[in-house]
């Protein structure tokens, strides 16, 4: 494809999309999949071939639309009015949407609120929950089919990659830099100075790798951006690789995403085909190809080294750094690793610019940030929030509080990394800084919502139990510090504990925070560690009775 | 035959026709199972070496993972072994060869591929059988202990062949939040088995899995890929009439993903 095409191919299937009078979007990502999403799809597309309405109404399937829990959802869009979103439709629905909606529109009626059956089905777009996000990296979700690449171009894709192409490696990185665009997956390195430090590596061979191993339990961020815009993600590698003159690019996706790694799977061979990835990317003389490759299960694969480690085909054990991959990395060549969640957020930056980008967020965070909001909340889903906004608004407003009434007692964020936040510390502002000062850690952005019938001992015996078992067993700290912390929080919850206890768990937590060699190790004590630092009653109320001395 | 009680805290593990019991050390001892399932060599007598003042006996059949809940070796009951062997000892079909050449090809010139490989030959059978990984490890030059070394790091590799239909309960944080610890307590009692095993018939297999990404739909349960979403925690009696009913469905998708 030469540059020039992207704007004959946007305005083609912009022409195309015109000529239908309304749209129906259809969650096709793996949660609503499994609530028989492929079902309304053909049920939609079966009634409307019966009313020989074909022609005028066109069926998609879209990325993760955000409220999961109450899948699967359909989005109707339509040159005539605004936009409705059903929900929980059932595909034995799917003729029932057709005639007392989609019918009435195309006979010029205009329908504020379906009644009738479907009343209870249809969402309302300005409840805060869609009203307070802020849609960047998930703007395309739920207005694109991942599946084809031509909506893709006709909403800008591929235009940043375009732009990239005519800039120097350095000014890439300068770009990335000012924007203050920070690494998704938790740790929040700067995107720009990672690459910059790539860049500057002097070698034939450079790999840029897009780690998609969410291996954080109750986190589905990256997966639905791959399900839901996996060119996007392409796009955003492309460009990473343009920016440190890649070679060779490898997407590291988890086995259990099976609908992600086939969509990528997808995407490339689009890419390839229309000459936008492989021997010679848009007409530029650059080669550039990519490889997939699988996890298979294993939570300490999300650190970098042993992420490379597995990508090599060996068990995924980390090792010391320095060398850090970028001088030394997959097959001892410079490698540079990005999350997923950052790459998708690459295309936007150059398209729109560093300045817009750093337009929203506090002083150090800058953007948006994707979370899985879970748990007790009543609104479950993916949401994306600016840097910036108050934890409160994200749980109270946009989560909706909690589903059963009972009060919030606190939030869980970065997973069996991160930490408790009590309810009380809600109104700080979500950044990096924040999240840390208070114990916890920003993560890859799960978040779960406990109220006061919860335990937060026996969160933090769950996650510390997932770190036991994940942890890869190379280190001692971490083999064994985590075991005999497992060993003395079981004791607490099984009312066998002692004050002497906690204070054993406490000095091990930091035998453990210090000496780890990975991050799994040094960061496996945070939610106990942030559980006793607010909730330390609910420890002590569980302990053994201490006997008092006769008076 | 003599059924054993074994209450020792060593890991009872089967390769193929090899019994293996270890220690955390990875020191190995072997012993060797005949046709009828009883285990020939002395190594599994009582007089075994017990490490004094052990706690949590943990005895798991081959490619069983300790227990999820409440950490490794939490099983409370010790287990006969030789109901374990005769459990683990199935007569399951390896791959035919040449679909392990033709893995092996695929595969053997890319560097690092071991994984991919392995990933493919167990989307074929369901697991890896000992047969299969030897042979795919002549093909593409690569040693046997290598391979048994990576399945047993990941998670996601089965070494026993599982039952018909694979009955996964997420324990991610969303549903474990929303009790799915209890879900998965009612299916060991409705299945008879804990979790990690295989019912008797070889029908069903419980396993727990960390995260199936859809926290959204929490508590739930994925039976050979089909999603059974928003359960009740004490519902585990109606899920397994479900999958009853919904066999059909199950066996035409294994069907198809075995082509």
């Amino acid at each position: 494809m030469k540059p020039e095409e992207l704007e004959v191919k946007a305005a083609a299937e912009l022409a195309k999309q015109q000529a239908f009078d309304v749209r129906l979007f259809t969650c096709s990502s793996r949660g609503c999949q499994s609530s028989e999403a492929l079902g309304v799809i053909a049920g939609l597309k079966a009634e409307l071939k019966a009313r020989q309405l074909e022609s005028r109404v066109q069926v998609n399937g879209s990325g993760c639309m955000g409220l999961c829990s109450k899948g699967p959802l359909v989005r109707m869009t339509s040159k005539t009015q605004k936009d409705i979103l059903f929900s929980e439709i059932k595909p034995e629905m799917a003729a029932m949407v057709v005639e007392q909606v989609v019918v009435p529109v195309l006979e010029g009626k205009t329908i504020e609120k379906p009644g009738g059956d479907l009343e209870h089905h249809t969402l309302d777009l300005n409840d805060p929950f869609f009203a307070m996000q802020v849609y960047s990296v998930l703007e395309n979700n739920g207005k694109i089919d991942p599946e084809k690449l031509d909506d893709y171009i006709a909403r800008d894709g591929y235009k940043a990659l375009r732009k990239a192409l005519t800039m120097s490696a350095e000014d890439i990185c300068k770009e990335m830099l000012a924007s203050g665009l920070r690494g998704r997956g938790g740790a929040g390195f700067p995107t720009g100075l990672k690459w910059d430090l790539t860049r500057k590596v002097q070698s034939d061979v450079k790999y840029i790798i897009c780690n998609g191993d969410e291996g954080d339990p109750g986190a589905f961020m990256d997966g639905s951006v791959l399900e839901g815009d996996p060119h996007a993600v392409i796009e955003g590698m492309l460009i990473a690789a343009r920016a440190m003159n890649a070679t060779q690019g490898v997407f590291y996706i988890r086995a259990e995403y099976p609908l992600a790694v086939e969509r990528v799977e997808k995407a490339l061979r689009q890419a390839r085909v229309a000459g936008l990835a492989g021997k010679n990317v848009m007409d530029s003389g650059w080669a550039f190809d990519f490889e997939i490759r699988l996890g298979a299960g294993a939570f300490v694969c999300g650190e970098e080294t042993a992420l490379i480690a597995s990508i090599e085909g060996k068990r995924g054990t980390p090792r010391p750094r320095p060398p850090f991959p970028a001088v030394k990395g997959l097959w001892d060549q410079p490698s540079c690793i990005n999350n997923v969640e950052t790459l998708a957020n690459v295309p936007i930056i150059l398209l729109k610019g560093a300045p817009w980008f750093a337009s929203r967020g506090t002083e150090k965070s800058k953007g948006t940030k994707l979370f899985a909001l879970t748990g007790k909340s009543k609104n479950n889903g993916l949401v994306e929030v600016p840097m910036g906004m108050t934890l409160r608004d994200v749980i109270e407003k946009i989560g909706g509080g909690t589903d059963s009434g009972l009060k919030i007692k606190a939030i869980q964020t970065g997973g069996p990394s991160g930490g408790m936040i009590p309810e009380h510390q809600f109104d700080t502002p979500v950044s990096y800084e924040n999240l840390q000062q208070l114990g916890s850690m920003m993560g890859s952005g799960g978040m779960i919502v406990i109220d006061e019938h919860d335990s937060v001992v026996e969160l933090a015996q769950f996650y510390l139990d997932f770190c036991v078992d994940e942890s890869c067993g190379k280190c001692a700290p971490c083999r064994i510090g985590g075991t005999q912390m497992l060993h003395l929080l079981n004791k607490i919850v099984a009312g066998t504990g002692t004050a002497e206890d906690i204070k054993t768990i406490r000095k091990v937590a930091k035998a453990m925070q210090k000496a780890s060699l990975c991050a799994l190790g040094q960061t496996a004590p945070n939610p106990t560690l942030s559980a006793l630092r607010h909730f330390e009653h609910e420890f002590t109320e569980r302990l053994l009775p201490v006997a008092t001395p006769k008076a | 035959m003599t059924a054993i009680t074994y209450t020792v805290r060593y890991r009872l593990v089967q390769f193929g026709q090899s019994l293996v019991v270890t220690n955390r050390g990875g020191a190995w001892i072997r012993g060797e199972i005949s046709p009828e399932g009883a285990v020939e060599s002395g190594v599994l007598s009582r007089d075994w070496p017990c490490a004094a003042g052990v706690q949590t006996p943990e005895i798991l059949p081959w490619g069983a993972r300790p227990g999820k809940r409440g950490g490794r070796g939490t099983m409370s009951t010790p287990i006969e072994v030789a109901t374990a062997v005769k459990v683990a000892a199935p007569k399951a079909p390896a791959a035919p060869k040449d679909e392990i050449t033709l893995i092996a090809n695929k595969w053997k010139n890319k560097r690092g591929s071991l994984i991919m490989a392995l990933h493919d030959l167990q989307s074929r059978v369901g697991y890896v059988p000992r047969e299969s990984a030897m042979r795919l490890g002549h093909e593409m030059d690569v040693p046997l202990a290598r391979i048994y070394e990576v399945v047993t790091f990941y998670n996601y590799f089965k070494l026993e062949a599982p039952g018909k239909y694979v009955i996964s309960v997420c324990l991610g944080t969303a549903c474990h939040i929303k009790g799915s610890a209890e879900l998965l307590a009612g299916m060991e009692k409705e299945l008879k088995v804990r979790e990690g095993q295989s019912t008797p018939d070889k029908e069903y297999h419980l396993q727990a899995v960390r995260c199936l990404g859809c926290c959204g739909l929490a508590p739930l349960v994925s039976v050979n890929g089909k999603v059974y979403a928003k359960l009740k925690t004490n519902e585990s009696h109606h899920v397994i009439e479900r999958i009853q009913i919904d066999k059909p469905m199950a066996e035409a998708d294994h069907e198809s993903l075995a082509e």
